[in-house]
Formats: structure tokens, C-alpha cells, sequence
């Protein structure tokens, strides 16, 4: 009984203890509470500065004349009727930049990377000229003025081909170049070969292993896509020689630098200032051609040049994420205890390796593809290669390829548990790193710093009554309904890095805070990183109230510009508050060392007598006698002890011992409509432990927006390309952003295991859910088709993708639907047409561009032998299509023929050939080819057609039309949507002058009005220069 | 090319402003009156960013010519708070957490300034419905959907007050 009443006592004390320190915390706003965001005041009166907000007197803007082609050749480049526009200041190119060594830079990853495209371009939309004018109308006006002729080369889509023998080669400038920045290069587009673990004893445990499972998976290309697209405003001031430049950078200082390297201005004379941003996550850590050239047309012209990305440009240019075609290999007892992992990757790195990863990582951390488990042997090997594609790599709020890691290893532990029919639970609890496990090396060569992760996945479990809902699901599958959990138990590893092996461009991986006290207490910081809505502002005051005692209220706190913030690698890989954070709780604490000392003068005591209270420094055992830190700080500047200099502030460089490894348990429930594929998300539930937590409000909306990022990517994001190398689908019409309506609602949870090398314990939590939250999308869509036999399928995991799932399966098949009619869809804007056009991305070995195929019959009101006639004329059938004609006959069956689109001032004007292959009178057949481009060479097209008339008696018949077009460059861009549009009612206009065109040879009222249109010409013009509109819209800024 | 002259109502206050015939009405307030609240996330009528109130409805300035608003009243961020301080939903959105990097939020204020006028009590499903035209890249809509609700209830209840 005694030792009971012992132990309620000692829990009461901490309980006291515990929420004092709770009710200072609250007070002072410091660590632990859930103090409001001090920038909120700005941004919701819209007095956020973002870099398109800035203007500056005699400002110019810039845009880019981007390449249509994945791969070309650049013969010629005309500048001269782009350059005699009014209001044009200057066209750049490659040509204009290289006397400045500039036409070229370094990347990130030990690569270089054109700015400007130099003789030939690699990737669809390269920048390939920057037209600088008045304003962003005529410099997108001039844009197309530019007039660049290309010759196109074969392009390597598909990463698998790319080091193939005889594969086209896609870097002439490595030419010979057979060591790279990471180790031998084996083919011309090969860029490393990373490999990590131990091969042979991994290849020995997998050979004696009772079980073994194998399972490919693809992570798509996707794009951070922040709402802000990347830009910049650079000027030069000539007097002085300096350069400032604002930029949308989640790093400045490493710009500075490189931009100090690139021009040969002293680092002294480059500010950079990073405004606010508006989101980030990876997309805003690299330099891009956009802020180089922006920089050297300010320095030529002397004036400040403003370069802001659409988002056509953002989606299809800058940092791309993933990309990784991954094979996942676990080696298990009978009964789940998992022995060994083998993980190998061949990563598509498009055009130039310019990922943003720490120099020596040219995979990233993937190394952590362990996870959550105790893997003993393992061995990971990543293959680089170079493919047609825009180059990027970024963490897209990750840390670098640790949302890949995390992938492989969640999905394959599920893989492993579906071979061995053993619960997804179950498998993950008897394979865990257990608590007193830690610090804990793994066998890729990492040292956790600390976990719990029974607790976490047992505590998930309650929560959700695990059990319940797995029998649930087992009901529901009998009733034919479908139902997927999907589990996640991550390890992250953030806070890049110990310098000792994580450097960016040979500078170190510290990050710094410097703190100063003003002789009145208030406060102001300044860090080395960079927020781009993480609240930096408000969680660094937080830490400095709470190592301080004072209020956060009075605490400033200034990043992103350079001149005045001290020097730090930036916010990416959540490492502000691993890195930067633990140098602001040291630079606090050498603050507080000294105040210490000036507290013992006051009191006159020995310091050694004085303790901290929270807010100021009390002799020990004398309660009352204290001195707080305003006191002090007021005394720093007018009283300080003998030999002591005047002031109180301090500045700290972190470089963190160990990274840290913040975890999590997510579970998620969904329902799939098994007719349509639809997926609804009845439950998301995530804990997650960041060790000490700093904010919880902050953390719970880090928490919620990864979550949602996680959503998009696994549900929907994709940038896929076709044969040809035209990436479709780069606009927000295509890529999917998630909305109210379909992101779910989030519940959050968590436990604390603070970090043990950490100040003040934390560990940063900006990108855990998204990284543990997309597995656990991708396992629950995979556990449902799992009942099914599927052991995996790929994401995205759209609606569409799921159907066709469950259609292979034959279970959207509805029971009752033997007894129904089959439901004839009619089309609105073409209610007699046939079948619908048909888009298709092609094998992307083909080469080929997008293809769209196109079936229709349209009835006609004439006699066939009518139609007939006029179908084999093709001069006339030519005149049928809006803006088309014969130019010139060339032989029996060949001719020139051209397609003027015309809208406002811009005339687009398509040049090719057509061929009469066959005309076959018997069955009034008529087949023929055309091929073509635009005169600008931005697009170019090639269609086959068979059209024939089919009699239906009564003076009436059929015209039957069946076309292929394949397209490349500009317009095949535009995505499946846009261009099944534009043919359909191209199409259609083409078939009512057709129809105009038969009727107006017969008599009466209505042949005369089908003259007079004939006579006028196919009116439809509008409707198809509306079309077109959209199209340029979407494209430009017109 | 010529200008036209426009004379538009901004947030109760009259701006003459001279506009080329194809300027569109975001580039106007952004760049010529530098009323830089409405942000561009993308041009094309998806993100919202540029979210503003025209003649009673929420209308995307990034697809309306400034000559089409000759004449309108137009309420942008900048005129939501009055002279007794901050307007409920930008209470709402701060008490809530309901944004991060900022870059969506004029346009979701305003918004929802005109949600809450056509519906003063929304559900939570009324407000995903009628808020799916603005995107968020950072919150993952839940304290968006708080701040609503926040601002909901105390518009309501403001009301009440001022009727008794
Ligand atoms: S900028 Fe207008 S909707 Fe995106
Ligand atoms: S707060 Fe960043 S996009 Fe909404």
C-alpha cells in the first residue's frame, strides 16, 4: 500500500510540474503551445509581398521561346521580326549567353544544364530564347515572332530503352565522358550507378530464404506544383555594380553563391531575397534558366527584368519528382519474420541530372528503404539515366527519394503478408525495430536516433478497432461490395546533415540562427532557412520564448534575404527545425549563458548559485529573490560585470551530430464502387511522432496538407508523356489537384518520442504525412483488389485506372444487366456521330506522338451517287474543312495542301502533303494520307483516312469516316480532352459544308440556301478559332 | 495600341484606370492599381487564386477583360476589413489556422465572403461545394472549411446582436 501512495504522490508532483511549465508556455507563447501565426495578418488583408507583387521602376518582363519538339536539332534561330516589335528590348539566346559562359550551368547533382537551348534541344518546352519587353503581353506577343527552325531527332521516352544499344544520344556534350560526378558511366546515357548494402550476402540469404516475393512498381513523374509558380525579378545596379535579385528560393543563400560563381560579381555585391513564397515543397529549391537569363538581360540592359512561370511552364519545366521504376525483393521465414530486402531502381532523370539532392546522395536517402523494420541484410542499387524529358528530381515535400523508399518497402511488406495470408498488422508488429533497439544501425548504414513503433501502430489500431473493420471488410466482400484498409507504418529521415557526408555544392549542411536582445527585451532572429508557409515566423519565436522567457509576442523573426540573414542551406527535406531550429535553442542558450553571468552580478551571487525560472534566473532555495530576463537584458547594455562587452546576442552554426527520424502509423479505409471504380475515402487516420512538439496547431495543418498532397499524388498526379516525347497534360485541366469535394476529412493523432541529439528534442514534421500517407492510399486501394488475386497495381489510382482493375476482373459486370437494353449514349454537340474519338498515349517505345483515332457516320439527305461525287474531288472535299485548301496538285495523286487557322492577329498556318492512295468506285471508297507542320515548326501532324458512301436507299445515305491522326510538338501537348475536342468539332463542321456542299447541287429552296453557304464558305470558322482560342490560352498568355 | 479609359468601383472607392482591349481584369488590379491581393496560380479558371467579387458574384479575374468590369463594383481582400477592424472570415481563417503560405487565401476570403452572403449557415458539404473553385496546395482544406464555420457563426451571431 505504502509504495502506492508513493507513487500517486510523484505523479502529482510532475502533473504540477507538468502544467506549470504548460500555463508558462501559454503565457510567454513558447514551446508547446498552439500560439496563432504571426504572418497570418499580412496574408489575410493581401499584404503578402510575393515576387510578382514586386514592381520596380523601368522594370521589363521576360518570357521564353520554349522548344515543341522532345529532340531536335536547332538549325536556325531568326530573331530579326521579334526584335523590330515595338516595345521588344532584346532577344537572348544560347549564343548571346556563352561569350558570358553562361549559355550552360552546374547543377545541384554534379551535372550542367543548358540555359539556353545550345544547337539542339532535349526536352519538350526547353527554354530556348527569352524575349525581354515592356510588358508580359508583347514580350508573349514576340515570343511568337521568333522564328526557330528544327530538325527532329529520334527521342528516347521510355527510361528502359534509354541505354540500349544504338539508343539515340541525348547529351552530344558528354561525348567521350565516361567518368561522371557520381562514378563510371557505361553508356552514353547512363548517369550512375549508386549501390549501397551488402550484394553477395544479400543474394546468399535470398537463396536460402523459405520465402522469397518479387513485385515491380512504377512511381509516376509528378510535380510539386505549389500554387505559386517559380519567378524572379532581377536588377542590376550599374553605378554600383550589384546585383539584387528576388526570387521565389526555399534556398537563397545557396543561389547567392552560385550566382556569385556564375557572373564573377564578388558574393559581397549579390543580394538575393527570397519574398514570400507561396508553397514550395521542392519545386523552389534548384536555379532555373529563368532566373539566369532574367539575370543577365538585367545586367545588359540595365534595368530590372521581371520572369514569372506560367503554369503550362511550371508543370512541363521546372522539378518534376520521382520517376522511379522500382523492383522490390523480400526474403521471409514461413511465418513473416523478414530476412532480407533487395531493392533496384532505374530513375528517369530526364534531360540533365539537376536533381536536388546533398552532393554525395545522387539516390537521395533511399537508403532507407528498410523502414520501420529490423531487416538485417539488405542491398540497394539505383540506376540514373538520361531520357527526353525535363530534368528535375525534387523532394516533393520529402526528404530526398524517401517518399520512394517508403513506397517500395510499405508496399512489398504488404506484398509479402498477402503471399503469406498473414495479417497486414500482424507483419508489420512482428518485424519492428523495437523501442529498446535504439540508437539503432540499420543495415543501409543509418543510425535511428529513436522510436516507439508497436506503440504507435497498436494505439492506430484501437483507435479504428482494427479487428472490427477487418471483419467488416470480409462481410461486405461476401455481399460483393468492395472495401480496402490500407496500413502505413513509416520512418522518415530528415535534417540534412551531418557535414561530414551531406554537402551541397561543397558547402556544409549546417543551417544558423543569430538572435539579438534589444536593451528592452523585444527580440529579433534571423535564420538561414526559409518558410514557405511552414510559420516559421511563429514556431522559431516559440523556441526562443521558451529559452528565453520572453514573450514570443515581442520576438521578430526575419529570413530569406541574405544580407542580413546569417548564411544556411534553406527549408526543404523538413529540415528547418532539425537544423535551423536547434540553432536557434543554441544561439538561445549562449544568450542565456551570458545572461546568466550578468543575473549573478546583479544579485551579486556566484553564477553557480542561480537557477533558471523560466523567465529569468532565482537563487537557488530563495525563491523570491530573481531577476527576470527583461531586467537583464536592460542591464546588458548599461551594467554588464567587469570585462564583459556590452550586448546580448549570439549566433549559431548547427551541424546536426545524426539526422532524425520521425515516424508514424496511418490507416485508411476506403469503399471502391465496383461498377465505376470510383474510391470513396471513408476514413484517414494518421499518428505521427515528431518528438517534441513545438506547435501542435502548426503540426496538425502540416499534417493535413501533406496528407492532401499525398492524396493527389496517390490518387491522381501523373505528367505522362507519349512516344514522342510530348508531355500531355500539363495544365491544371489535366494534372490533378484535389478540391474540397473530393479530399477527405483528416483525423490526427500522436505520440512523442523526442529526438535524443536534438536541443530541444524536435524533429520536424512538414513531410511525413505525405510520405507515409501515400503508401497507405496505395495500400488500401491494393488490399481491396488484393481479395482479388491482384498483389499490386500502380498509381495513380484514379477512377479510370481502378475500373479497368475491376473491369479485367469482370466484376463490374451488374447481375441484372443480362436483362437490359444496353444504353446508346448520344453526344450533345454531335447527336448523329458514332462512336467517340479515342486518345491514346502509346507504347512509349513507339516514338510516336499522341494518336487520336476517330470513327463516325453521319447521315446525309442526298442521293449517294451525289455525295459520291463530290467525296472524289478532293479539291472540294478539301474546301469542306474551315481554313483549308489546295495549293497545288504535284502528280496524279499527290498534292500541297494548307490549313490557315486565324485568330485576331495570329495566323497559324499548317503546310503538307496529301496523297490519294486509292479510289475505289464499287464501294465509293476513298483513301488517302497527309502529313504536315506549321510553319513555325512548332507542331506537326500526319492523319490516315478512309471515308466511304454508303447507299441507304430512298435518296438518302451515309457518309462513313474513319481517321487516325498522330500528333506532335505544340498542339499534342495540349492533352487528350483538349484535342478530342478540337477534332470533334472540326469534324463536324467539315461534315455540314460537305452536307452543303452535295445539297447544292440538287434544286429548290433548300439547295439554293446550301449554295449561298457554300459560296460563303465554311462559316464555322468561329467556333473553331474559339477552339483554337482556348487552345492558345491555355498555351500563352494571349 | 490604344487605351481605353474604365472607370471601375473598387471596394467602394472609384478608380479611373486606362486598360489595353485585351488586358485582363487580374493584371489591371495586380499591376496597374497594385491592389496585389488576387494572386495567379494559373490563368486558366482552375486555382481560384485570383477570386474576386464582381457585381455580386465570385468571378475569376483571370478570365474576365478589365473592359467587361467597366463600371462594376468590385470587392477585392484589400477591402474586406472596415474601420472596426478585421471582417469574421478574416477572423475565421486566423483563429482557425486556415492557411499557410497565404498565396490562396485572398481569393478563398473572398470566396467565401460571397458564400456566406448567399448562404449564411452553410453545412459542411455546402461549403466543400461551394468552395471547390478555389485550390489550396498547403492545408488540406479542413481548418479552411473551420474558418467558414467559424465565420458562419459569428456573422450569425453579430447579427443577432445588432437586431436586439
Ligand atoms: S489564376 Fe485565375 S483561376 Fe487560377
Ligand atoms: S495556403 Fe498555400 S495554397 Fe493555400
Amino acid at each position: 500500500m505504502a509504495s502506492d501512495i508513493e507513487e500517486v504522490e510523484s505523479t502529482e508532483s510532475t502533473e504540477s510540474a507538468e502544467s506549470e511549465a504548460r500555463e508558462l508556455a501559454d503565457r510567454l507563447g513558447g514551446v508547446g503551445c498552439r500560439r496563432k501565426r504571426t504572418e497570418d495578418a499580412r496574408f489575410i488583408q493581401g499584404k503578402g509581398n510575393y515576387v510578382d507583387d514586386i514592381q520596380m521602376p523601368g522594370m521589363v518582363y521576360g518570357d521564353f521561346v520554349r522548344s515543341p519538339h522532345a529532340h531536335a536539332r536547332i538549325k536556325s534561330i531568326n530573331k530579326d521580326k521579334a526584335l523590330a516589335t515595338p516595345g521588344v528590348h532584346a532577344v537572348l539566346t544560347a549564343e548571346d549567353l556563352e561569350p558570358l559562359g553562361l549559355h550552360w550551368m552546374p547543377t545541384l547533382a554534379g551535372d550542367k544544364q543548358m540555359v539556353l537551348a545550345d544547337g539542339k534541344v532535349c526536352f519538350q518546352n526547353q527554354e530556348v530564347a527569352m524575349v525581354i519587353a515592356d510588358d508580359r503581353y508583347l514580350a508573349a506577343d514576340a515570343t511568337e515572332l521568333v522564328e526557330v527552325e528544327y530538325e527532329e531527332l529520334d527521342p528516347v521516352v521510355d527510361p528502359h530503352q534509354s541505354m540500349a544499344e544504338g539508343a539515340p544520344v541525348i547529351r552530344d556534350d558528354l561525348a567521350g565522358v565516361d567518368e561522371g560526378a557520381h562514378g563510371k558511366r557505361i553508356h552514353h546515357n547512363h548517369i550512375f550507378t549508386w549501390d549501397v548494402g551488402d550484394a553477395d550476402a544479400t543474394d546468399k540469404v535470398f537463396s536460402e530464404a523459405a520465402v522469397t516475393v518479387k513485385q515491380d512498381m512504377l512511381y509516376p513523374r509528378v510535380h510539386p506544383c505549389p500554387l505559386e509558380t517559380c519567378g524572379c525579378v532581377a536588377s542590376f545596379d550599374k553605378v554600383k555594380g550589384e546585383l539584387t535579385v528576388h526570387l521565389t528560393s526555399q534556398a537563397p543563400h545557396v543561389v547567392r553563391t552560385v550566382f556569385s560563381t556564375l557572373s564573377g560579381i564578388p558574393e559581397s555585391k549579390v543580394h538575393i531575397n527570397a519574398p514570400d513564397i507561396g508553397g514550395g515543397f521542392g519545386n523552389k529549391v534548384g536555379v532555373y534558366p529563368g532566373y539566369v537569363v532574367a539575370t543577365v538581360a538585367s545586367i545588359v540592359l540595365g534595368r530590372p527584368v521581371k520572369w514569372i512561370e506560367d503554369r503550362i511552364e511550371n508543370l512541363s519545366t521546372t522539378a518534376f519528382a520521382r520517376d522511379y521504376h522500382m523492383t522490390g525483393e523480400l526474403a521471409a521465414t514461413e511465418d513473416g519474420k523478414i530476412l532480407g530486402l533487395r531493392a533496384n531502381v532505374l530513375a528517369d532523370h530526364g534531360a540533365f541530372d539537376s536533381c536536388a539532392d546533398p552532393s554525395k546522395w545522387p539516390a537521395g536517402f533511399f537508403n532507407i528503404c528498410t523502414g520501420s523494420y529490423d531487416i538485417k541484410t539488405a542491398y540497394a542499387r539505383v540506376d540514373g539515366v538520361y531520357t527526353n524529358k525535363a530534368p528535375g528530381g525534387v523532394a516533393y515535400r520529402c526528404s530526398f527519394r524517401v517518399t520512394e523508399a517508403c513506397y517500395i518497402i510499405e508496399r512489398m511488406i504488404d506484398v509479402l503478408a498477402e503471399h503469406l495470408g498473414m495479417d497486414k498488422a500482424e507483419i508489420r508488429l512482428k518485424n519492428f525495430i523495437q523501442p529498446e533497439q535504439f540508437p539503432y544501425q540499420s543495415a543501409l548504414g543509418w543510425e535511428y536516433d529513436s522510436g516507439d513503433y508497436p506503440r504507435a501502430l497498436k494505439q492506430v489500431m484501437e483507435a479504428c478497432d482494427y479487428d472490427g473493420l477487418r471483419r467488416e471488410q470480409k462481410e461486405k466482400r461476401e455481399r460483393g461490395e468492395i472495401m480496402g484498409i490500407g496500413l502505413c507504418t513509416f520512418t522518415e529521415i530528415v535534417g540534412a546533415g551531418p557535414s561530414r557526408n551531406c554537402d551541397i555544392l561543397g558547402v556544409g549542411m549546417f543551417d544558423s540562427a543569430e538572435i539579438r536582445v534589444h536593451p528592452t527585451g523585444s527580440v529579433i532572429a534571423r535564420m538561414g532557412t526559409k518558410t514557405q508557409g511552414q510559420g516559421h515566423e511563429t514556431t522559431y519565436g516559440q523556441i526562443i520564448a521558451t529559452e528565453l522567457g520572453l514573450p514570443s509576442e515581442n520576438i521578430i523573426i526575419e529570413e530569406g534575404n541574405t544580407d542580413t540573414a546569417p548564411y544556411g542551406l534553406g527549408t526543404y527535406g523538413s529540415r528547418s527545425t532539425p537544423v535551423a531550429g536547434a540553432a536557434t535553442a543554441q544561439a538561445a542558450r549562449k544568450i542565456r549563458d551570458k545572461a546568466r553571468k550578468i543575473a549573478a552580478h546583479l544579485m551579486e551571487v556566484s553564477e553557480d548559485d542561480l537557477e533558471w525560472s523560466g523567465e529569468g534566473f532565482r537563487v537557488k532555495g530563495v525563491p523570491d529573490q530573481s531577476t527576470d530576463m527583461p531586467t537583464i537584458a536592460w542591464a546588458a547594455y548599461n551594467n554588464v560585470p567587469e570585462g564583459m562587452e556590452p550586448g546580448l546576442e549570439a549566433v549559431d552554426y548547427y551541424d546536426p551530430p545524426n539526422m532524425t527520424f520521425p515516424f508514424g502509423a496511418y490507416l485508411c479505409v476506403v469503399d471502391i464502387d465496383r461498377y465505376t471504380g470510383e474510391t470513396t475515402i471513408r476514413r484517414f487516420y494518421a499518428l505521427d511522432d515528431c518528438g517534441t512538439r513545438i506547435n501542435p496547431m502548426v503540426i496538425e495543418g502540416q499534417v493535413h496538407g501533406g496528407l492532401c498532397e499525398a492524396f493527389a499524388v496517390a490518387m491522381g498526379q501523373e505528367l505522362p508523356f507519349d512516344g514522342a516525347g510530348n508531355i500531355q497534360g500539363a495544365s491544371l485541366m489535366d494534372y490533378f489537384l484535389p478540391t474540397m469535394v473530393e479530399t477527405p476529412r483528416w483525423e490526427t493523432d500522436h505520440t512523442i518520442t523526442p529526438s535524443p541529439h536534438h536541443p530541444i528534442g524536435a524533429k520536424g514534421v512538414g513531410e511525413s504525412s505525405h510520405v507515409g500517407g501515400i503508401p497507405c492510399f496505395s495500400n488500401a486501394i491494393n488490399d481491396a483488389m488484393n481479395q482479388f488475386g491482384v498483389s499490386h497495381v500502380n498509381m495513380p489510382h484514379n477512377a479510370f485506372r481502378v475500373w479497368r482493375t475491376l473491369h479485367e476482373l469482370e466484376l463490374d459486370q451488374r447481375p441484372e444487366a443480362a436483362n437490359v437494353e444496353p444504353y446508346q449514349p448520344t453526344r450533345e454537340a454531335a447527336p448523329e456521330s458514332g462512336s467517340p474519338a479515342s486518345v491514346q498515349s502509346p507504347d512509349k517505345a513507339s516514338g510516336k506522338g499522341t494518336e487520336i483515332t476517330i470513327e463516325r457516320n453521319y447521315p446525309l439527305d442526298v442521293p449517294a451517287d451525289d455525295a459520291w461525287e463530290i467525296l472524289q474531288d478532293i479539291e472540294k472535299v478539301t474546301a469542306c474543312m474551315p481554313g483549308a485548301s489546295i495549293v497545288e496538285q504535284t502528280g496524279d495523286t499527290t498534292y500541297v495542301g494548307e490549313m490557315k487557322l486565324k485568330v485576331g492577329p495570329v495566323t497559324s498556318a499548317f503546310k503538307g502533303d496529301i496523297e490519294v492512295l486509292g479510289v475505289d468506285p464499287e464501294n465509293k471508297e476513298l483513301r488517302m494520307t497527309g502529313s504536315g507542320g506549321d510553319s513555325k515548326g512548332s507542331s506537326s501532324a500526319s492523319m490516315s483516312l478512309t471515308a466511304r458512301i454508303e447507299d441507304k436507299g430512298a435518296g438518302r445515305c451515309e457518309l462513313v469516316g474513319s481517321t487516325r491522326i498522330e500528333l506532335k510538338g505544340k498542339l499534342a501537348s495540349f492533352g487528350g480532352r483538349m484535342l478530342e475536342n478540337v477534332s470533334d468539332r472540326m469534324l463536324q463542321q467539315f461534315v455540314d459544308s460537305f452536307r452543303d456542299r452535295v445539297a447544292a447541287g440538287g434544286e429548290g429552296e433548300q439547295a439554293e440556301e446550301a449554295r449561298r453557304r457554300v459560296e460563303e464558305g465554311p462559316k464555322s470558322m468561329n467556333a473553331l478559332a474559339m477552339v483554337w482560342q482556348v487552345i492558345k490560352s491555355l498555351f500563352g498568355r494571349k | 495600341m490604344a487605351k481605353h479609359a474604365i472607370t471601375l468601383n473598387i471596394n467602394g472607392q472609384q478608380m479611373d484606370v486606362a486598360v489595353d482591349s485585351r488586358e485582363l481584369l487580374i493584371h489591371t488590379l495586380r499591376d496597374r492599381l497594385r491592389l496585389t491581393g488576387a494572386h495567379i496560380g494559373c490563368e486558366t479558371s482552375h486555382c481560384g487564386a485570383c477570386t474576386v467579387d464582381i457585381d455580386g458574384a465570385s468571378v475569376k479575374s483571370c478570365t474576365v477583360l478589365a473592359l467587361q468590369a467597366q463600371g462594376a463594383d468590385i470587392r477585392t481582400v484589400e477591402g474586406l476589413a472596415g474601420s472596426e477592424g478585421l471582417h469574421p472570415i478574416q477572423e475565421g481563417f486566423f483563429e482557425e489556422h486556415g492557411l499557410q503560405c497565404g498565396f490562396c487565401t485572398p481569393g478563398m476570403l473572398l470566396r467565401a465572403w460571397r458564400l456566406l452572403q448567399d448562404n449564411p449557415n452553410p453545412t459542411e458539404d455546402e461549403i466543400r461545394h461551394g468552395m471547390a473553385g478555389n485550390l489550396c496546395r498547403c492545408t488540406g482544406y479542413q481548418n479552411i472549411i473551420r474558418a467558414v464555420q467559424h465565420a458562419s457563426e459569428k456573422m450569425q451571431s453579430g447579427e443577432t446582436a445588432a437586431a436586439e
